[in-house]
């Protein structure tokens, strides 16, 4: 959710200054590939030309109707609200805590519910699946899935974040499919 | 991440701060409301202002904010009308889900108080403390009166327009939300909305004791998250000089016999809702905040169980040198003075896991098991630890 606001925000200051964001094709069986990861996006969908090599971003018709974000983040930058010190060490289980606790710490006034959260296997990591679900102030219901692990002193979370109305389910499918191509360099 | 509304609200109302500086000197043509006052806008700009608040209010319905419960809601508003004879059913008072420590006023008559304000507090005379005050604010207009200070600002609404259409989130309304909470009005409407609260505290007949207390739990709460007071105390009353101010009136109301403290009411009433609140706080990541107030004087009485396992709960996820201690004996009171959910025997599991005692995490992990709905997709990570633990057994 936060991040949707990020990209909507982003857009809003590149029409400012009248940029175009560069969005390119996904090329079919291409593996995008950043600094420390890697993964294959949905065929025919956008991804972002970004020039942070730490995330990848990606829609079908357009970020605030789907969005599909990978980010790699440092674990010590992850934490900043709730000011909880995590190590490498810690368990699959606690990282989630700590991530929907960040996760509503930052949502405002947004009522923000645990829809499931559950084990998951990312790129051969312990890890998390959780999903979230709130409304808007007009009353239009969102859910986020978001996978999440550590290695190391990283933290890699995929996040597939749209309406519930129609765009959600249209898409997720995707989204499942390539969550299973992530991989940590 | 940063929350997108919380960081625009600021930086407006930052803004609309230093523009209110700058205007400081002109004076308002607002009239407060007085007994027998017809209780609608009476200006164009008020007009506004109650429409705006109607959207607020409408959005909050709409995002399932509010703690829907009408039996709740009745008691609330008795507590008002109570404080505020001469306008009884002007205001209508509405929980927020929020565990930030606040309320807020809207010029329409809305109140608001989040659900974790209603946590921490004792009885329903420290209750009374917020509404008399968020109620004063109504009463005097001091949305209103402040509104005449925004529109004579020049460029406000062009700079709060163009910055937060990028967030997505209509100007007025973010601003409306920001200056109407518990200090988002002005030094002078602040102070006003404490004395004049005061005085009906004690018309209807409350311990006026318990009013400073409010704003001690909101210094703990400050203290114990290590946060600086919110950005816009800055330009208002501290906490600290307005629990002063209320010892004060104390000292000078000479009220030597303390009157209703409306303590068993406001638990018999809000006994579910604090618990949940609570929760919400733990689910933030508020664990320095929740280990003050379950650590204060009276809490292991006031919370009973579930505020013990709370407890453990937020020294195991606090996660300082010490606190696997601390977790498991909270843990274990909480179990000892009868609590037997699937929640804590994850929590006593993933504790001693955690310390490395792993006969323990397995007992617990087991216990959970047992207890927890088998459609609870949260065994999977339990599932897991067990195979782990039997597999170092094994080896």
């Amino acid at each position: 959710m936060n991040k949707i606001y990020k990209i909507t925000l982003a857009f809003s200051l590149i029409a400012l200054t009248a940029c175009v964001p560069n969005w390119k094709p996904v090329e079919p069986a291409a593996y995008v590939k950043q600094d420390g990861f890697s993964i294959l996006l949905p065929e025919g969908w956008l991804k972002l030309e970004n020039p942070n090599n730490n995330s990848v971003v990606a829609s079908t018709d357009g970020p605030n109707l789907q969005s599909f974000v990978v980010i790699q983040k440092e674990l010590k930058d992850s934490f900043k609200t709730t000011k909880v010190e995590v190590d490498a060490n810690i368990l699959s289980y606690e990282l989630m805590e700590y991530f929907i606790a960040e996760f509503k710490a930052n949502s405002g006034d947004v009522v923000v519910e645990v829809e499931s959260k559950e084990a998951a296997e990312v790129s051969g990591q312990d890890g998390f699946r959780v999903v979230f679900t709130y409304k808007n102030q007009k009353g239009l219901r969102f859910k986020q899935i978001v996978y999440g692990c550590n290695n190391a002193s990283k933290l890699y979370t995929l996040t597939y974040h749209a309406p519930v109305l129609y765009y959600f389910d249209k898409n997720v499918a995707e989204f499942e499919n390539s969550t299973k191509t992530f991989q940590i360099l | 991440m940063n929350a997108p509304f919380q960081s625009w609200a600021k930086l407006i109302t930052c803004t609309f701060i230093f523009l209110y500086a700058l205007l400081a000197g002109c004076t308002s043509n607002v009239t407060s409301y007085t007994a027998g006052s017809l209780i609608e806008p009476e200006s164009d700009g008020e007009n506004r202002l109650w429409s705006l608040s109607e959207k607020f209010d409408e959005g909050l319905v709409k995002s399932d904010s509010l703690y829907q419960d009408e039996e709740l809601e009745a008691y609330l508003k008795s507590i008002i009308d109570k404080l505020f004879p001469e306008f009884e059913g002007s205001m209508q008072v509405r929980i927020l889900k929020a565990p930030v420590l606040n309320a807020m006023a809207l010029p329409n008559g809305s109140i608001y108080v989040n659900s974790g304000l209603l946590a921490v507090i004792e009885n329903e005379a420290q209750l009374a403390t917020i509404l008399a005050h968020e109620g004063e604010h109504f009463v005097q207009k001091h949305g209103a009166k402040r509104r005449e200070y925004v529109i004579q600002a020049a460029g406000w609404g062009m700079v709060s327009g163009v910055l937060l259409a990028g967030a997505g989130i209509p100007a007025e309304l973010a601003t409306l939300g920001a200056i109407s909470s518990i200090s988002g009005y002005s030094r002078e409407a602040e102070a006003e909305a404490d004395n004049l609260g005061y005085l009906r505290l004690k018309r209807a007949g409350y311990d006026v004791y318990e009013a400073p207390k409010v704003f001690r739990y909101m210094i703990r709460e400050v203290e114990a998250e290590e946060i600086k007071q919110p950005y816009f105390f800055a330009s208002h009353p501290k906490l600290e000089r307005r629990v002063e101010n209320f010892e004060n009136l104390n000292k000078e109301a000479e009220t030597a016999v303390k009157q209703e403290r409306g303590e068993k009411q406001y638990l018999d009433k809000l006994s579910s809702l604090r618990k949940i609140a609570l929760k919400s706080k733990l689910e933030r990541g508020q664990y320095k905040a929740l280990i003050a107030l379950l650590t204060a004087e009276g809490a292991e009485e006031s919370y009973g169980e579930t505020g013990a396992f709370l407890l453990g709960e937020a020294y195991r996820l606090r996660g300082k040198e010490g606190d696997q201690e601390l977790a498991r004996a909270s843990l274990l009171a909480a179990q000892e003075a009868g609590l037997n959910s699937a929640e804590m025997y994850k929590s006593i599991g993933l504790n001693e896991y955690k310390s490395g005692n792993n006969n323990e995490a397995m007992s617990a992990f087991s216990r959970y098991l047992d207890v927890a709905d088998k459609a609870d997709r949260e065994r999977s990570f339990i599932s897991m630890y067990m195979e782990k633990l039997k597999r170092e057994q094994d080896e």
